[in-house]
């Protein structure tokens, strides 16, 4: 095989090798380029909803309209082009199917992004939902899992009033509320500790088949919490291909009039993101084709 | 490494500099582009401001109106519980000035508090901005009109004419208006995103004041939030309620037990000040005592969530059976449920898996024949584990900055349609 490879005329050897040592910055800029054209140019691509996304979206639908769930921002700024489309993806769809909503964050900065969502997504798409009887802002609990821990246990106990102060036991939402295991479901949109991984192991765990419990992860989290899905997790969203395809089904069931761009945030990253692929899978091809025009299949192979 | 830092110094300056022009021509298009697209200033951004007054008020006691409050902001008991009614708690609150609930006697102005006045400030899309400032100032030109009494009669007139000053009042009171602070929030979180960036090239003076900033303000918020989320409301505030309603959290309520939460409350003071005491130049031992209670703590919590989450319940998920039918039921198998071709496959191959690579990581035995190929198969999967988890870590990773183009693309340049 090395005797092939120096069969090749030294102008196609050479470009190789070139191409094989050229200056990484060049990549980074092809990668600018491959993700800004198709983000001006609003490329999109229809979207197959995968198992987990599909998943995702029964578990939401088959309990009954004007069922308690809690959905936590256990994610911040940082990871909010990742996780903030499936967020609001989960939030319309659940205010869409009538279900009472509780909202909370582990994450200092989730509840910055929970208030976001209350004003762009719950009270534009469905400016009818009264605070207090249809959704109600827990906020933010520092403690981590200690958190999750103390609401198996007790609610008022984490929360003694909601992000307004005002007492939980004024609020009609949560009248008759103990602990986690009075929410029909709980949704955690995690990006990493605490997040999707605690809510199964202190949440799930403590009261087995009291809720479903689903979650929205970022893709590096995805591979440490694939192995509780199907058992510990009813429905899993991975990345931004998850929340494309879940934003699919919520908005064809689920659609909106106005201002849906807001609904429509994956599937537009999803344009993007195909294009990059592309790009990554082509250079590691001629990553590889030009070490094997340098050193050949056994010089490769060392 | 030294060869490829020789190599870039070597050819540095010439690819640099090309480098530095494709970028600059690049951001000089993106602007161009973005005023040609929609005449604009960059960076625009507005602001919905709402004018919210507040008025201190005390709650009527009355069975009927117990508990009915939707819209409370704060609420303080000024008097000690009772079960008898005459004795019940006066409750006060902070409402809007126009509350219904004055009219009907429930709730009563409390005399001599100052009217709390504020704006509130709201962003509002661009787009959706100038669309509404456009409706708005047609709206007002259209209802400034008196209305015409032809035709009409005197209750029909002042009842249109009362409809007509309720939608100006409306109008003139609904203000969206451009925000320069919010702009310029937006041109400096757009140089701070271009330098971060600028790493890519190389490591410059840019490079290093936006690592210094983003270091020192994450420092800075990270002790604020401890200080407010932690210290504040589950020490200070049961250690002197009073001192912390007075000066930190007037909306703190009162607690129940007041004494047992101070006394408890002096655990975590002592166990924190034996954790400062690291610093002192002696008795560096006394901090070791609190670090043994938050490690015994924090394993005794995770031994027990470990062991079912992640070892009982897995196994469990494990336990499938290797041939798999559409309905997971026996009853559903019994009644003639179709063979599942990829449930069965599925299945298999997570046998297989689970138990390659389960002897790829039995080191008791040296890895030879029947052993040595197994572990080879459990090589496999781990490898292909591994791709999984980086090709995931790329789409992420891809999406974040698919996320910061957006920003720059659309809220500093505008270039969204």
């Amino acid at each position: 095989m090395k005797q092939r490879n120096e069969q090749l005329p030294p102008g196609i050897r050479g470009f190789l090798i070139r191409m094989g040592q050229i200056d990484r910055r060049w990549i980074y800029l092809a990668v600018a380029v491959a993700i800004a054209a198709p983000m001006l140019a609003r490329l999109r691509f229809p979207e197959v909803p995968g198992r987990m996304a599909q998943a995702t979206f029964d578990a939401i639908e088959s309990i009954p309209p004007g069922s308690r769930v809690l959905i936590a921002y256990d994610f911040d700024p940082a990871s909010a082009a990742e996780l903030e489309p499936m967020a609001n993806a989960v939030l319309h769809h659940c205010a869409s199917k009538g279900h009472r909503i509780a909202l909370m964050a582990l994450w200092p900065l989730g509840k910055q992004l929970a208030d976001d969502a209350i004003r762009d997504i719950l009270l534009e798409y469905h400016p009818e939902k009264v605070e207090g009887v249809d959704y109600v802002q827990l906020g933010f609990k520092t403690g981590n899992e200690g958190v999750i821990k103390l609401m198996s246990t007790s609610i008022a106990e984490a929360y003694a009033a909601d992000a307004s102060g005002k007492p939980i036991t004024q609020i009609p939402l949560l009248e008759g509320v103990r602990t986690i295991g009075d929410f029909q479901l709980i949704a955690s949109i995690s990006a990493g500790t605490p997040g999707a991984q605690q809510w199964v192991q202190y949440g799930d765990s403590a009261m087995p088949d009291a809720f479903k419990f689903v979650a929205g992860t970022t893709g590096v989290q995805s591979s440490q919490l694939l192995p509780y899905y199907p058992k510990q997790m009813e429905g899993m969203l991975i990345a931004i291909k998850g929340a494309a395809e879940y934003e699919m089904l919520v908005t064809e069931k689920y659609p909106v009039t106005r201002s849906a761009d807001r609904l429509a945030l994956g599937r537009e990253r999803m344009g993007p993101q195909f294009v990059a692929h592309l790009l990554l899978i082509g250079l590691i091809v001629l990553g590889n084709v030009s070490m094997l025009a340098a050193r050949g299949w056994k010089g490769a192979a060392r | 490494m030294s060869a490829d830092r020789a190599q870039q110094s070597s050819g540095a300056p010439k690819s640099d500099t090309r480098l530095w022009i494709a970028l600059l021509i690049f951001g000089a298009v993106g602007i161009f582009a973005g005023k040609l697209w929609r005449p604009g200033p960059l960076a625009e951004a507005y602001v919905e401001v709402v004018t919210e007054t507040r008025v201190l008020a005390e709650v009527v006691p009355a069975p009927t109106t117990q508990g009915t409050s939707t819209d409370v902001q704060s609420a303080e008991t000024v008097a000690p519980t009772s079960l008898e009614q005459e004795n019940a708690p006066t409750t006060r609150v902070w409402v809007e000035l126009d509350d219904p609930r004055f009219k009907s006697g429930e709730l009563r102005r409390v005399e001599g508090v100052a009217t709390e006045v504020w704006d509130e400030r709201a962003k509002v899309d661009p787009k959706k901005a100038r669309e509404q400032i456009a409706a708005l100032e047609s709206d007002a030109e259209k209802l400034s009109a008196p209305t015409d009494p032809t035709g009409l009669t005197r209750e029909e007139f002042e009842a249109r004419e009362a409809a007509r000053m309720n939608a100006l009042k409306v109008v003139e009171s609904t203000r969206i208006v451009a925000s320069p602070r919010d702009s310029i929030g937006i041109w400096i979180a757009a140089l701070l995103t271009l330098g971060i960036f600028s790493f890519l090239v190389r490591d410059n003076p840019f490079y290093k004041v936006v690592e210094s900033i983003l270091i020192g303000v994450s420092a800075a918020y990270w002790m604020l939030v401890a200080f407010w989320s932690t210290l504040v409301p589950d020490l200070f505030a049961k250690l002197a309620p009073d001192l912390v309603r007075a000066t930190m959290l007037p909306g703190l309520a009162p607690s129940e037990h007041p004494g047992k939460d101070f006394l408890l409350a002096l655990i975590p003071l002592a166990l924190g000040m034996m954790l400062l005491w690291r610093l002192a130049p002696r008795g560096a031992w006394i901090a070791v005592w609190p670090l043994a209670v938050v490690i015994g703590t924090f394993a005794g919590m995770r031994l027990t969530a470990s062991i079912e989450a992640d070892f009982m319940a897995q196994i469990a998920a494990t336990m499938k059976p290797l041939v798999a039918y559409t309905s997971s039921s026996a009853e559903g198998a019994a009644a003639g449920s179709a063979f599942d071709l990829g449930g069965t496959l599925a299945g298999i191959l997570g046998v297989v898996g689970v138990i390659t690579v389960l002897v790829y990581f039995f080191f008791s035995l040296e890895h030879k024949g029947v052993v040595g190929k197994t572990a080879r198969v459990g090589v496999w999967f781990l490898m292909i584990t591994f791709g999984a988890a980086f090709g995931f870590t790329v789409m992420g990773r891809i999406t974040l900055l698919v996320g910061r183009f957006d920003f720059l693309f659309n809220d500093w340049l505008g270039l969204s349609p």
